[in-house]
């Protein structure tokens, strides 16, 4: 998988990295049992120091979402539902706050704001569900 | 149990050529197993720094201690256990690269001839070409190689990148981070004078800003990127009046208002809050904005 | 291999080209002229241009050897990365000086091999050299060390080696008791050892205070001019001619300083008063060592720090021509050397000799416009060398092989020439060809004087060097514009053509001096002839005297001996007068290479006369005949 580091973000980067693994975890980027990038290359490709991204993968490892295997590498820890909906809320929220924030600049009122979600959950519903009429035909 | 003693150790260190002085009361510590970072504009001291630490240059105030010895009594000990990249990277122009790399081994107990092969491969260098016909990036593929071969446990790089085209300085630190750090954690410490610093962003453990020949900020990295912010805000009038002067840069454009903050941030949000902005937001800095904006303030 | 020897075989590798430069000076010495002895002392060929650069690879080449060590580390700016090596400084400069020291000795022996002929004919100016030589290795370290460069290590070190020279050599001490002589040689060796030391000092606490441009002491040193004078000096906005003169002066300003630093010693030189009838040994150490460098650095400084600098490109790309900027050069170049190395000495030694009352009288007057021209040569040669050469030590190290070469070229061509046309063998190739038939013609060829005099060499110095001269300005004018790459094989091959030249002067030369000597020969077998009739004669001069001579005619020698075809010819309907009076050794007829030796019978009377031959074309023949026990000296001109 890809990770990336922002530094304007204000965050340490092993956090950053930690968050990012978290994540991919929960979204299903990142599947269970599969790989992680080794330390090396990983601090290679975003030319961040191999202590951060080992700081990183041991945060990982104390939280118990991934498990290294000696001589194979980091691997994803299974079962990890509980988790995996606890980042998920927590995701979504941010991106729920974002559009709150935008409709009060936007001047939207609460009302119109709750009225239009609806809307373009239906709106999307019906798309996907021509989608996957179209997919069967 | 004893903490291990610092990899660098310097205490008000001063050196002037001539009348002009180049450091002045200068002291910092880099702990074994860090990337330090030390950046300052050109002729801000860095160079002299570097220089005073393996004894070619001689302290006129101040002491110096790699590992806890002092340079200019323990030359030796002290030059085995560090390896240099100078600014300026000169070789003997008869020789070939093979035999540059064998003439600087001959200095070494140990080479590690198998990373030598490996960084030969990466770089795509010709062993048996002459150091006067290569290009300013191969001469420092070379010094790099013959600074990390003798795998000792502390490199210092005076402005290693400056000069070079953006692939060779990717590769740089890429190689920095690859072969250098790969030996035990805490016996891989790094030194690095820039004023490239956007690309050793993310190696820089800690830092220090020099200017003119003294400290200006000592900090670690995350916690200057946490601490140093921007803070943007609108207002629907001209802004009123406010006391900023914990701000360390102030903006000011029409309506608009732009401050840079080092730890004050929250203070100056509610600030700015409590006037009722149109908008306010903030993110953080990079090392680089937070190296330019200090030494402008 | 081990770590060590990978170090000291690279301390061996910088020095050993100019090692080799050197040691080839040294062995040119061997190179014999092929000329026979007769000639050898009275004409003037490539041959005489060895000695001088024999010298010249001694006093400058070895000095300069034992700067190289460490003056080479300056020049590429590897200091940094040396010092910067777990390796303790006096290992590194134990390394150095221990090949800088058998450098320096192998060729110190190879040249006393090959000079050792001469060791007996002036010791003092040997044992002066040696100490000179042994002064210099010890002081190398310390003053490149303080100058951080080759060649301002090299001026110091000469400047600080001449000056106690002066003060202890003197002629009058050497031959003399074993006490001033052994006093001496203590007060050499503890300045020696003195010197030493302190390299090693400051060899311990260097401080690497390197910027980008260079650190050299000379070039870029504390300015210590009065600043009245530096006003005039720095640049103006207008006037282009005038900055590029200033820039120029900038540019040499270590050979100024040299030279000033060196007027000291020329100014103590007449304080030591040697006796009239030898001249002094610190005056010819000065001269043969001080004097070149002064010279080769004026050709070699300005271009060469330029085009390390990287300057010199970047004023071809300005809107100057660079015809302009090579005449500016070069003429500052020669001035410089000119007023440098000739007139400051000049004039120093004067006034020092005014002051000092000095009887000291120097035997350069004669020679004085000869030395002249050889030093604005050796500038040239130099600024050759510096345009056909990327940096100025590099450039200085070319001048010695380029010398060499040339010289090799020239005596080749000289020593072709002289087997292909006989040269003494008594029938010369030029009178096989049946060249001298006219009588007219032979006697004027014959009438050339080439031998050495005072204004002998200069048309034939002109004839041997003018050609190559030529050639080389217009060749060093060429380069002046070139980008150089950094190759050995370049310079050998602009130096190809200059070789072909010199061998083709050096041969024309021999070829010329063959002819002259051919027809001279031709003139003095007539002579010989008519001799050998005149004593077949078996005149009686008992009646005769210088009021009666003895008249003949040809017919009577005719009579009397045998005379071969042409001098028949020539002498045919002619009036002979011969007079039993001595004839003096410094009469015309004798002189030079108008007359040659012959043995004799000792049994027969060799009566002395001279005999006037009026040939009926109006040219007079004086011909004249004296005898020792063994030989007979038979001279003859022609007018």
């Amino acid at each position: 998988m890809l990770l990336q580091v922002n530094f304007k973000s204000g965050l340490p980067i092993y956090l950053q990295l930690v968050d990012q693994v978290k994540a991919a975890a929960a979204s299903g980027a990142l599947r269970p049992g599969e790989a992680l990038p080794s330390i090396r290359p990983l601090a290679e490709d975003l030319r961040v120091n191999r202590n951060t991204v080992a700081k990183a993968y041991s945060e990982l490892e104390s939280l118990g979402v991934i498990e290294t295997l000696p001589g194979r590498g980091c691997f994803l820890k299974e079962n990890h539902s509980a988790l995996r909906k606890e980042v998920r809320r927590k995701l979504l929220i941010v991106e729920i706050d974002q559009a709150i924030v935008q409709a009060h600049h936007l001047q939207v009122p609460r009302d119109e704001f709750l009225e239009l979600i609806r809307q373009r959950i239906d709106v999307l519903d019906v798309k996907r569900r021509s989608n996957e009429n179209h997919k069967e035909d | 149990m004893t903490s291990p003693a610092p990899a660098i150790h310097i205490e008000n260190l001063s050196y002037a050529y001539g009348r002009s002085e180049a450091v002045h009361d200068l002291s910092l510590t880099v702990q074994p197993g860090r990337c330090y970072g030390l950046f300052g504009r050109n002729g801000a001291g860095k160079t002299t720094t570097m220089k005073c630490l393996l004894n070619l240059l001689h302290p006129q105030r101040g002491q110096v201690r790699v590992f806890g010895l002092d340079p200019t009594k323990h030359e030796v000990e002290v030059k085995r256990l560090l390896s240099y990249v100078p600014d300026q990277v000169a070789f003997y122009p008869w020789m070939s690269v093979r035999e540059t790399l064998d003439y600087l081994a001959s200095f070494r107990p140990q080479w590690n001839r198998k990373i030598e092969q490996e960084l030969f491969d990466r770089f795509g260098l010709d062993p048996a070409q002459r150091t006067a016909s290569l290009s300013k990036g191969q001469r420092t593929q070379v010094a790099l190689i013959a600074a990390i071969c003798p795998e000792t446990d502390l490199l210092v790089l005076d402005e290693p990148t400056s000069g070079l085209d953006p692939i060779v300085r990717r590769e740089f630190i890429q190689t920095v981070i690859g072969a250098y750090q790969q030996g035990i954690p805490g016996k891989r410490t790094i030194l690095v004078s820039t004023h490239l610093i956007t690309e050793f962003e993310g190696l820089i453990d800690e830092f220090t800003i020099i200017d003119r020949g003294r400290v200006v900020l000592t900090q670690d990295s995350d916690h200057a990127r946490q601490s140093h912010q921007k803070i943007r805000a609108r207002f629907a009038q001209a802004p009123p009046e406010l006391d900023l002067t914990t701000a360390l840069r102030v903006r000011r454009e029409g309506r608009e208002l732009e401050l840079i903050a080092n730890g004050t941030g929250l203070q100056l949000m509610e600030l700015l809050r409590s006037h009722n902005p149109e908008e306010l937001s903030t993110e953080s800095l990079t090392l680089e904005e937070i190296f330019v904006a200090t030494l402008k303030s | 291999m081990s770590a060590k020897s990978i170090r000291i075989l690279k301390e061996a590798r910088i020095l050993f080209w100019p090692w080799l430069a050197v040691i080839l000076a040294g062995v040119l010495r061997l190179v014999d002229t092929p000329l026979p002895e007769f000639y050898r002392r009275r004409l003037f060929t490539v041959h005489n241009f060895i000695e001088p650069l024999s010298f010249l690879g001694f006093f400058i080449g070895i000095p300069l050897l034992a700067t190289l060590s460490l003056g080479t580390e300056f020049q590429h700016r590897t200091l940094a990365l040396l010092l910067s090596q777990p390796i303790r400084r006096m290992e590194i400069w134990s390394e150095k000086f221990s090949v800088t020291i058998i450098a320096v000795v192998s060729a110190a022996l190879v040249f006393c091999w090959t000079w050792r002929a001469s060791f007996h004919e002036d010791r003092e100016l040997w044992v002066g050299a040696a100490a000179l030589i042994i002064i210099m290795t010890a002081s190398a370290p310390f003053w490149t060390l303080i100058a951080r460069s080759t060649l301002g290590g090299l001026a110091l070190n000469s400047v600080n080696s001449f000056i106690p020279l002066v003060m202890t050599i003197r002629r009058d001490w050497i031959p003399q008791t074993t006490i001033t002589r052994s006093f001496a040689v203590f007060a050499l060796l503890c300045y020696a050892a003195t010197m030493l030391w302190l390299g090693r000092r400051i060899m311990a606490r260097f401080q690497l205070t390197g910027g980008i441009a260079g650190d050299d002491l000379l070039t870029s040193g504390p300015d210590f001019m009065p600043s009245a004078l530096a006003d005039w000096f720095r640049s103006r906005p207008t006037g282009l001619f005038l900055n590029l003169l200033r820039k120029e002066f900038r540019l040499l300003r270590p050979v100024w300083l040299l030279s000033l630093l060196g007027l000291v010693a020329w100014f103590c030189v007449p304080a030591f008063r040697s006796t009239p009838e030898h001249s002094s040994i610190p005056a010819l150490l000065m001269i043969t060592a001080f004097t070149p460098l002064i010279a080769v650095l004026a050709g070699t400084l300005s271009l060469g720090e330029e085009r390390s600098s990287g300057t010199h490109v970047w004023h071809l790309t300005l809107p100057v021509s660079a015809a302009r900027l090579w005449l500016i050069k070069l003429s500052m170049a020669l001035f410089t050397s000119f007023f440098c190395a000739l007139l400051l000495p000049a004039l120093a030694v004067i006034a020092g000799k005014l002051i000092f009352r000095s009887p000291l009288s120097f035997t350069l007057a004669d020679s004085g416009i000869l030395w002249v021209i050889a030093v604005l040569l050796l500038t040239f040669a130099s600024f050759w060398c510096a345009c056909s050469v990327n940096g100025t030590v590099s450039a200085t190290l070319c001048v010695f092989p380029v010398l060499v070469g040339l010289v090799l070229a020239g005596q080749f061509g000289d020593w072709v020439a002289l087997k292909s046309f006989n040269f003494g063998q008594p029938a010369f190739v030029f009178s096989r060809l049946g060249l001298f038939a006219n009588f007219r013609f032979t006697n004027a060829v014959s009438n050339l004087d080439p031998s050495r005099g005072p204004d002998g060499p200069f048309s034939f110095l002109a004839l041997l060097v003018l050609p190559a001269l030529l050639f080389a300005i217009f060749q060093s004018s060429r380069l002046f514009r070139k980008q150089l790459q950094e190759s050995k094989l370049f310079v050998l091959r602009r130096l190809l053509p200059l070789a072909i030249i010199a061998f083709l002067c050096a041969f024309s030369l021999v070829a010329f001096y063959a002819f002259v000597f051919d027809a001279k020969r031709s003139m003095w077998t007539m002579f010989k002839e008519t001799h050998e009739a005149i004593e077949n004669l078996q005149p009686s001069f008992a009646n005769q005297d210088a009021d009666h001579p003895l008249q003949l005619t040809f017919e009577d020698l005719a009579k009397v001996s045998p005379l071969s075809e042409r001098t028949q010819r020539w002498l045919r309907n002619s009036q002979i007068t011969v007079t039993p009076v001595k004839p003096h050794f410094d009469r015309h007829y004798f002189r030079g290479t108008n007359s040659d030796f012959f043995n004799i019978t000792p049994d027969k009377p060799h009566p002395w006369y001279i005999a006037t031959i009026q040939l009926p074309s109006g040219s007079n023949c004086t011909v004249s005949f004296r005898a020792t026990p063994r030989f007979g000296i038979l001279g003859g001109v022609c007018k």
